[in-house]
């Protein structure tokens, strides 16, 4: 699975502190979803998308191998 | 009761269970690290200084098994998904490495006690201590390197 999050974040021009401080998370955290190491709960997803103001999917792409 | 009002009741007490939660707030893990090194200060002095003192190393051991349960048990600072994902990874990991390590050290034991001192070649078992100690110890260090490298 793919993500936007770095590039929705530049958008927003924040770190990923202060989105890991908006949806209740560790920076650690964040920084595992980015890299595609951790795939976030469905609950996570959807606040992700409240602050992005983007639908999921537009947030997290599925790939062939999924 | 009939049998489905009984099953629903047991359901609902099942999902209690499952979602209880049992972690202890953070300040906790200060609290079993203090309590780890005052076990280990009293295990180490009992072991020069005090001659007959099995009464003192027997608590301090049990000591050390609290302060390590503490300190597993204990929420991290931010207690996030990630978090929960990699304590139940790190259970799993540490039980699997403990009964392993039960099955096997007792035989590795005997191993090396045949070849050094044939004679005093006996087949025991580990002490619960031990046991638990090791998990424990496991748990810790698979749930921290997890961490480390989310």
């Amino acid at each position: 699975m793919k993500n936007r999050i770095k590039i929705e974040r530049a958008i927003l021009d924040i770190t990923q502190e202060d989105l890991s401080h908006k949806i209740g998370v560790s920076r650690q955290t964040i920084n595992s979803i980015e890299k595609n190491r951790y795939v976030p709960s469905t609950v996570l997803a959807l606040k992700l998308s409240e602050v992005f103001n983007k639908p999921v999917n537009e947030i997290f792409e599925l790939e062939p191998n999924d | 009761m009939n049998f489905t009002n009984f099953c629903q009741a047991e359901y609902r007490r099942l999902k209690k269970i499952q979602n209880y939660q049992y972690l202890l707030p953070n300040y906790y893990k200060k609290v079993g690290i203090s309590l780890l090194i005052l076990s280990l200060i009293t295990l180490i002095t009992r072991k020069y200084l005090i001659e007959d003192g099995e009464l003192i190393r027997q608590i301090a051991k049990k000591g050390m098994l609290l302060s390590l349960l503490l300190i597993t048990i204990s929420k991290e600072k931010i207690e996030d998904e990630l978090i929960i994902k990699l304590r139940g990874q790190a259970f799993a990991f540490a039980f699997v490495a403990g009964v392993i390590y039960t099955l096997i050290q007792p035989l590795i034991n005997y191993l090396v006690a045949l070849v050094i001192r044939p004679e005093k070649a006996v087949f025991n078992g580990l002490d619960d201590f031990i046991i638990l100690w090791f998990m424990l110890v496991m748990y810790l260090t698979f749930f921290y390197l997890f961490k480390r490298y989310r």
